[in-house]
């Protein structure tokens, strides 16, 4: 498997999709390419990075007054005939 | 019944209650990716509040088969991508079938995530990075990486195939590591 083989099939790879062969290339591939491992190891954390940052509730403040906006916009709706 | 079914027979009833519940469920989900789409408080807030006004309305046609949460961010992505092309901003679809991208940053990181997010800089940096790509490939790693849904789930909301799905996702997922690693590099 080339480098640039590698890199098109990284996401698979993260995501284990991909079959047997694949996957035992792959695997081999990257024990002997330094480039090719910072760039697995640096997406995963980037995945990470992304999901800890992003996957938060909204604030408190931020929820009511969005609930209240939706709750004033709702009872418009329903009032004129929804 | 489960839970899920419960509530939908609650909104379909017309219960006051039931509206809150389904806010209370879905807020986070329905604000992250329209947020993730748009990268502004206000559209973001207004898509939200399309979305959920629009679900209300059309329960009663809601599949029962179907997940409510799927139901929910296929409404959010389109009320989203509509008020994209109301903005007319850049091409939210662009063809992004063709063109390999290579990883030219290739120094590991210093530090593992956990300890990244410490710093109020990681935050901004990656905000800043996301707001680089284009708004369908925001969608797909918000969708997949964030939100964590199945490809197949994935593809349905964004009504794409999952090649076209995973694609997006792995172009979303090298841009940002290009982009963070030029600020996360072991470099002096
Ligand atoms: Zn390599």
């Amino acid at each position: 498997m080339t480098c640039t083989e590698l890199i098109e099939y990284l996401s698979q790879y993260i995501d284990q999709e991909l079959d047997t062969e694949l996957e035992k290339a792959a695997q081999e591939h990257l024990a002997s390419c330094r480039n090719c491992s910072v760039a697995l190891d640096t997406t995963k954390k980037t995945i990470t990075l992304g999901r800890l940052a992003l996957a938060k509730p909204l604030a408190g403040a931020k929820r009511e007054k969005l609930y209240g906006r939706l709750k004033q916009a709702f009872e418009d709706q329903t009032k004129t005939g929804g | 019944m489960t839970e899920e079914d419960t509530l939908i027979e609650r909104l379909r009833k017309k219960d006051e209650t039931a509206f809150k519940d389904l806010f209370e469920l879905h807020i986070d989900h329905v604000y992250r990716l329209a947020y993730g789409i748009l990268q502004n408080e206000d559209d973001a807030e207004e898509t939200a509040q399309q979305t959920f006004i629009a679900a209300y309305r059309a329960i009663d046609r809601f599949e029962p088969k179907a997940k409510l949460s799927t139901w929910l961010y296929r409404i959010t992505y389109n009320n989203a991508l509509n008020i994209l092309h109301q903005r007319k901003q850049n091409d939210p679809l662009p063809d992004d079938e063709s063109e390999r991208f290579i990883p030219s940053s290739l120094i590991d990181w210093r530090f593992e995530p956990e300890q990244l997010l410490l710093e109020e800089e990681t935050h901004l940096q990656l905000e800043k990075a996301i707001s680089t790509l284009p708004p369908a490939m925001r969608a797909a790693f918000i969708l997949r990486d964030v939100e964590q849904i199945p490809i197949h789930e994935c593809a349905d909301i964004q009504n794409i195939s999952e090649t076209l799905c995973k694609t997006r996702t792995h172009r979303a997922r090298l841009l940002l590591r290009e982009r963070l690693s030029e600020y996360f590099s072991e470099r002096k």
